[in-house]
């Protein structure tokens, strides 16, 4: 797997140090996304493919290793948020890991999960179970701006 | 809250000013604290505003409320994996489905996604804090006879009545606007978004997907029926002769209400063609903004062509001639000769029998004005129209209109009374009421009901939308002789 390890990482847990992750909207099997493949693989688009994800929206799950789109409400989500990261084409050729260059970057398992452990339901970044809505969808809305 | 007039009037004093100001930068400095030390939390936006996406009486499938979602939560509709903690909660079967949505977007009129919630038996929603009655009932104000249906499903499938044709519409709108809707759409979004619609607002417009339409300036029906030269009066409330639709409140000029002619005429318009499967051909057209009486020319009465009668029924004070004065009952005509048909003659020529074809009703009675414009929703149930009273109910007619319920109509032998005519008689008079009509040549009062010159029948088979080649006798009369539109 390919990426950029940040070493502040999970320390201060701030968008100015993070690791970055490879991602890739073609087959390339050495994104972090295609790791979690290797045992969810019909939670990944490219190992789902279009009978368990699909191939563009509408989706049929939640797509992982494709791009941010750039249009409408994904368009507003340019200051990376660490409770959706994304991952880069290109992770070496990162200047401001504060950025989201939305239709280049990518969506992936850790925009929502984190891969070891989370104090919320499902490794989840945030508390989707939270009895407060606005918290419960406050990881949601960081992509999905229009549904805040 | 600053800049509020009333509190400039009192502010002129310097000293009180000044603490309003330090006030206000204190507030704008624990804004700003509040963003630094909590920069993720939700703003209430267009989702959380939404009725689904409220938090007290949002959406709530039972099996993810089980789980732990908070009402609202997206989850309860959107399954990211098509699967939760590796089994599918309630409803189970089938494939991931478009949008994660939890079942099919749509498979038919009975098999809509968001029938799993809307539907009175199995129900997959916890409870509704309100129940999705019909039009008549939240904004009729008929609370006595709409409990049922009291549901979507119910409303969209009636037993026997009339509906909005859920595949017709999707075939229209993905043909129409196939940019915004495709084969895996669902057809309630051609006029709802689920995730902006509100209760008092529910509709967005197909062509304006992404704001909600009527609750802004401009989008009322005192604001459609002001720029098409008309004017708009709101019909009563159920039970009541001084409160008003759609919110029991004394506004009669539909500031209040929104402009559903624009909204319904995305689809129903002048000239867009859509077939309905009900009826086995294309629906009439509909241009509710056209003030041409001309044969040819689209449009309504109902709509912006200014009405031909005055409301006491008749034109300037004349009533409308219908054939002949015969000599009923005998003696009428105070022994005139009568012609070879039996009609009476004065100095050898036939006498117009003056016809009284009904007045307005109040409101509009009494408001009077020159071109009622009147709402789709005056008339129409958006969703569907269950029969009642062993009478099925066609093109999405309410039931109740004008605060009044319309029951099958009491006819007889000979006197043939449709439930459409009852209908009608919501606002219209029409054998339901007399009057006296002075005839000069015999010197004799006549007494006429508000009826019909001709055959009685189905009001409907002459009066619908767009109708201006009918050969009847106000045609002629509101035409100088010509066809035309006439209702």
């Amino acid at each position: 797997m390919k990426g950029k390890e940040e070493s502040d990482w999970e320390y201060n847990n701030v968008n100015t140090s993070h690791n970055e992750y490879q991602g890739s909207t073609s087959s390339a099997t050495n994104t972090i996304s295609s790791l979690c493949g290797e045992c969810h693989g019909k939670f990944h688009t490219l190992i789902g493919g279009a009978s368990e994800v699909g191939t563009a929206s509408p989706w049929f799950r939640h797509p992982t290793d494709i791009a941010l789109k750039s249009t409408g409400e994904y368009a507003d989500y340019t200051f990376y948020d660490m409770l959706a990261p994304v991952a880069r084409l290109n992770p070496d050729s990162v200047i401001n890991p504060t950025v989201v260059a939305p239709g280049t970057d990518i969506i992936i398992c850790f925009s929502c999960h984190r891969a070891h452990a989370s104090p919320y339901y499902k490794m989840m970044r945030r508390d989707c179970k939270s009895s407060t809505l606005s918290t419960a969808l406050s990881g949601c809305n960081v992509c999905h701006t229009s549904k805040q | 809250m600053l800049k509020d007039k009333r509190f400039y009037k009192k502010s002129q004093n310097f000293t009180l000013g000044f603490k309003l100001s330090a006030l206000n930068s204190l507030l704008l400095a624990l804004c700003f604290f509040c963003w630094i030390f909590y920069p993720n939390n939700a703003s209430s936006g267009p989702y959380l505003n939404s009725a689904h996406g409220n938090s007290v009486y949002g959406v709530n499938r039972d099996a993810t409320a089980t789980i732990g979602y908070t009402k609202g939560h997206c989850g309860h509709c959107h399954e990211q994996h098509a699967s939760i903690e590796g089994s599918e909660p309630v409803p189970v079967g089938g494939d991931a489905s478009f949008y994660a949505l939890f079942s099919d977007n749509f498979i038919s009129q009975t098999q809509d996604f968001c029938f799993y919630c809307h539907k009175e038996l199995g129900s997959l929603q916890v409870s509704f804090d309100r129940t999705n009655y019909n039009y008549s009932y939240w904004f009729g104000g008929d609370t006595v006879n709409h409990t049922s249906p009291s549901n979507i499903y119910d409303a969209f499938n009636p037993v026997a009545g009339s509906a909005h044709n859920l595949q017709d519409i999707l075939n229209f709108v993905k043909t129409q606007w196939p940019g915004t809707f495709k084969d895996e759409s669902n057809p309630c979004n051609a006029c709802h978004n689920p995730h902006l619609s509100t209760r008092s607002f529910p509709v967005v417009r197909p062509t304006d997907r992404n704001n909600i339409w009527g609750d802004s300036a401009g989008e009322h029906m005192s604001d459609f029926a002001a720029a098409h030269g008309g004017q708009y009066q709101a019909p009563y409330w159920y039970g009541s002769t001084n409160t008003y639709e759609p919110d029991n409140s004394t506004i009669t000029d539909g500031s209040n209400l929104p402009d559903y002619v624009n909204f319904c005429s995305d689809c129903h318009n002048a000239t867009n063609v859509i077939w309905s499967t009900t009826l086995g051909r294309n629906l009439s057209y509909i241009d509710w903004t056209s003030p041409s009486r001309t044969h040819g020319v689209p449009g309504d009465f109902h709509g912006s062509i200014t009405r031909c009668f005055d409301i006491d029924g008749t034109s300037g004070g004349q009533w409308r001639p219908c054939g002949c004065i015969y000599d009923i009952p005998a003696g009428f005509c105070r022994g005139a000769p009568l012609d070879a048909k039996g009609c009476c003659l004065y100095n050898g020529l036939t006498v117009p029998d003056p016809r009284w074809w009904g007045d307005i009703k109040p409101p509009y009675e009494t408001a009077n004005y020159p071109n009622f414009i009147l709402n789709c929703t005056d008339c129409h149930e958006p969703h569907g129209a269950v029969h009642g009273n062993g009478t099925t109910i066609p093109y999405l007619l309410r039931k109740t209109v004008n605060g009044h319920y319309n029951k099958q109509c009491a006819g007889g032998a000979g006197n043939p009374c449709s439930w459409e005519e009852e209908f009608c008689r919501s606002c219209h008079h029409h054998r339901n009421s007399t009057e006296q009509i002075y005839i000069p040549e015999f010197d004799q009062w006549k007494t006429a009901n508000g009826g019909h010159c001709g055959n009685f029948g189905n009001c409907l088979n002459c009066h619908f939308h767009n109708a201006d080649n009918q050969p009847c006798y106000s045609c002629s009369y509101c035409n100088a002789g010509g066809r035309g539109h006439q209702f």
